[in-house]
């Protein structure tokens, strides 16, 4: 008798993964670096003429920050700048600009008419550094803990609402408070 | 005319040649590599600007003396599992690799069990 209902076992067990296909999303490609420390950078700041004037990994010391990798070509970038602007302001956290595969006069236009959120911006001409943090579709944002650990990643345009479901709750774990009372 | 077509044509190929696969073991590699901008090419494949950083970066690999296990360590270390066409036999994995064969044995089991009780 149970022989019979064999068929119809795989049949839910099929159901079920071809169903479960159909919500997932195959551009989402998990980040291999949470829990992981920072990748070792240093760059040119995007914003000095000096050559020597580098951002590292020591610009951003014992401090829960954020990493938002951007380009002026990237148009998802342009939808979430308004909101990185407000959240500098409010969130008490500071914002590491890597600027990706840019052209620097460029880069400047677009903050000057945008808006600067960042504190630091390093300028990464031939992307080799997005590489070491697995970088491939811009904007992407990585949330950093004090201790130098990316706690949480977050790829495609910040909204207020992914802002507030996966980020703010992590904030409090790290800094033990919103806005981020920093050290 | 036919002079200045042929023009065009050298000087297109000339165009590509700086990031033209130039050796087979450059291309059997590349093919194992994904480009995660456009998913479905393999970095021997895409033109996306990403592919063309990570070609450079695995040429500079070779050139330091990767061997193939070290860049796709490398690799998978910063973009994931994903990034690479044949995916690793590992504990994740493995369900990839034995689910298929599996199947087969149990088709092939409940093939022979039906037939033979049927004759």
């Amino acid at each position: 008798m149970i022989k019979y209902f064999i068929p119809l076992l795989f049949f839910v067990l099929l159901s079920f993964f071809l169903y479960r296909g159909l919500s997932l999303n195959p551009t989402f490609v998990p980040s291999p670096f949470i829990g992981q420390e920072v990748p070792i950078f240093s760059l040119p700041d995007l914003l000095s003429e000096n050559p020597s004037s580098l951002i590292s990994n020591e610009s951003v010391v014992n401090q829960t920050y954020l990493i938002n990798v951007w380009a002026t070509w990237c148009v998802g970038c342009r939808v979430e700048h308004g909101f990185l602007n407000e959240i500098s302001l409010s969130s008490g956290l500071p914002i590491l600009g890597l600027n990706w595969r840019d052209e620097r006069n460029e880069a400047i236009n677009w903050l000057e008419t945008l808006g600067n959120p960042y504190q630091f911006i390093a300028y990464d001409q031939l992307g080799e550094v997005a590489i070491d943090f697995g970088v491939y579709g811009a904007p992407e944002t990585f949330l950093v803990n004090s201790d130098g650990i990316i706690i949480y990643k977050h790829i495609s345009p910040l909204t207020p609402e992914i802002w507030q479901q996966e980020f703010i709750p992590r904030i409090i774990e790290s800094c033990g408070s919103y806005p981020c009372a920093s050290l | 005319m036919r002079f200045s077509l042929i023009l065009v044509l050298i000087f297109s190929v000339n165009l590509w040649s700086q990031d033209l696969i130039q050796t087979e073991y450059e291309r059997q590699l590349f093919e194992q590599i994904r480009c995660l901008v456009c998913q479905n090419q393999s970095l021997a494949d895409s033109q996306a600007p990403l592919a063309i950083d990570l070609r450079r970066e695995v040429r500079e690999l070779i050139e330091l003396g990767y061997s193939e296990e070290q860049i796709f360590d490398y690799l998978t270390q910063r973009y994931g599992d994903f990034v690479l066409y044949r995916p690793r036999f590992n504990t994740v994995n493995a369900i990839l690799w034995l689910g298929p064969a599996c199947m087969l044995f149990i088709a092939i089991f409940g093939f022979i069990r039906v037939t033979r009780t049927k004759t």
